[in-house]
């Protein structure tokens, strides 16, 4: 099975033969993390980045609410200018990728500010809910003697949009 | 030509500012060198004698613990106590663990956590982890008056931090452990104060507290799938496995939570599922590298918890749709 999955994300399976692993990725767990892992691994390795969670929906939303130019202004320029604006357009788009990833990078350098200003209201009243989370996780992550920080835990509730 | 390059100039300047820059200069080992290194240094805290001191920084506490650790012999033995703070004490035997806490409440450890205290902080599959992580070889630094190679493990994504570790380059223990925040900053610090390899003396296991035992879950570690009835779960970030699912009862709630544990191999993320609570607020915060995100969503609540980025906690909470 691991031949014919390798196989198919080289895009070298046979069309016969894809169907009947899709099926068996769906039965078995452990093919479906390869295909991932094997995916991750080689996004890794080729470099490509990855954009934000949401970057999606947003592109799309802010695509949906650009207006229509249905008779678009004659370029008034010389046919040099037009072939040098192809590239530049390109770049362009390259360069939008870049601020949309690098954006996300400085949002949460940025945030934790923000959540510092905003925790001082009703911090008194939410510690003991965020406590018994704090609780929680750190027992399932093994560290048991981690009760002082909870004791100390003070997390501030930044609202939403 | 020269005009052409002037007015591409701006726009050179402007990709180059894209480019990533090291910040620290380090070399990137290979997978297979990478293994070794990781799987030295989990050995050497399970399987060296010694005993020493070392300090927790996390947040605005400081910490000291004394560890004595046995692990030349056929069942490892571990004891560490506080020595300021309420007073704590944990003794690990084997896979048996008893503890001494302040509160008494009941505790149950999982086979998988129940020995991942530093310098054991390391997980077991370290391949799983260079999925997620590249490891890096930094300059060398003296630690506890021992001489350390410093190490860091970065993340591939934007989903996890940095972790750096301090290798003592003789046994491959680690001396210290600095896990980076949002700001790239160190949030929390475990580093040896003092520390004597070779043979322990056996008096300094005896546990100076009446401890209790702990329960400790039988779950071989197979990774499973999440039942939940209850809720779709979509996309979640990349490189995080679902590890188990508890119910359990929390301080100050009336129904069960479901929580959920995924791990990416170093750090691990909770995800509480409940019905929803009135007074709770939705939103983000977050303490050093602890980041919390709640959402409440048709009559539920979902809260995510984990030392990884604002980033992470969001996708988590996203991804759990009720059904």
């Amino acid at each position: 099975m691991r031949e014919k999955l390798s196989a198919l994300m080289d895009g070298e399976l046979d069309v016969a033969d894809i169907d009947g692993l899709l099926a068996e990725m769906k039965r078995d767990v452990s093919l479906n993390e390869n295909w991932y892992d094997w995916h991750q691994l080689s996004d890794s390795m080729q470099e490509h980045p990855l954009l934000s969670p949401q970057f999606m929906e947003r592109f799309s939303a802010r695509l949906a609410a650009e207006p229509t130019v249905v008779a678009p202004q004659r370029l008034k320029r010389s046919s040099v200018m037009k072939k040098l604006l192809i590239p530049l357009t390109a770049a362009a788009s390259i360069a939008f990728v870049g601020v949309a990833a690098w954006q996300t990078q400085t949002s949460f350098s940025v945030a934790p500010a923000m959540v510092a200003v905003q925790s001082v209201k009703s911090v008194d009243q939410k510690t003991p809910a965020v406590r018994a989370y704090l609780a929680a996780h750190s027992q399932e992550s093994g560290n048991v003697l981690a009760e002082r920080d909870i004791v100390y835990a003070d997390f501030g509730m930044e609202n939403l949009r | 030509m020269s005009d052409l390059l002037s007015r591409l100039k701006p726009l050179v300047l402007c990709i180059s500012l894209f480019l990533p820059v090291g910040a620290w200069a380090a070399a990137e080992l290979n997978n297979a060198d990478a293994v070794i290194v990781l799987n030295r240094m989990s050995a050497a805290a399970k399987q060296n004698d010694f005993q020493g001191l070392f300090t927790h920084q996390h947040g605005d506490s400081t910490e000291t613990f004394r560890i004595v650790h046995v692990g030349s012999e056929s069942l490892e033995i571990e004891r560490r106590e506080s020595l300021d703070g309420p007073r704590r004490e944990y003794y690990r035997k084997g896979d048996q663990v008893s503890v001494y806490l302040p509160s008494k409440r009941a505790v149950s450890l999982d086979r998988r956590f129940s020995s991942k205290l530093f310098p054991q902080h390391l997980p077991e599959n370290a391949d799983f982890v260079l999925l997620n992580y590249r490891l890096k070889k930094g300059g060398m630094e003296r630690v506890a008056g021992l001489n350390a190679q410093i190490y860091e493990l970065e993340p591939r994504d934007i989903f996890r931090f940095p972790l750096r570790l301090w290798m003592h380059t003789d046994s491959g223990l680690i001396l210290k452990s600095e896990r980076l925040g949002p700001y790239a900053q160190p949030v929390e610090l475990f580093v040896f104060s003092a520390l004597a390899l070779g043979k322990v003396d056996r008096a300094l296991l005896n546990p100076v507290n009446p401890l209790r035992p702990v329960v400790i879950e039988s779950n071989q570690g197979a990774v499973s799938e999440p039942v939940e009835p209850a809720w779709a779960i979509g996309h979640l970030p990349r490189g995080f496995r679902f590890m188990k699912s508890i119910q359990r009862t929390l301080v100050g709630k009336e129904m069960p939570v479901v929580q959920h544990l995924y791990s990416d191999g170093l750090v691990t993320v909770s995800v509480f599922l409940e019905p929803a609570v009135a007074e709770a607020k939705e939103g983000a915060s977050h303490q050093g590298a602890m980041h919390m995100q709640v959402r409440q969503i048709n009559g539920k609540m979902v809260t995510v918890l984990g030392e990884v980025p604002a980033e992470t906690v969001k996708a988590f909470a996203f991804a759990f749709q009720p059904r």
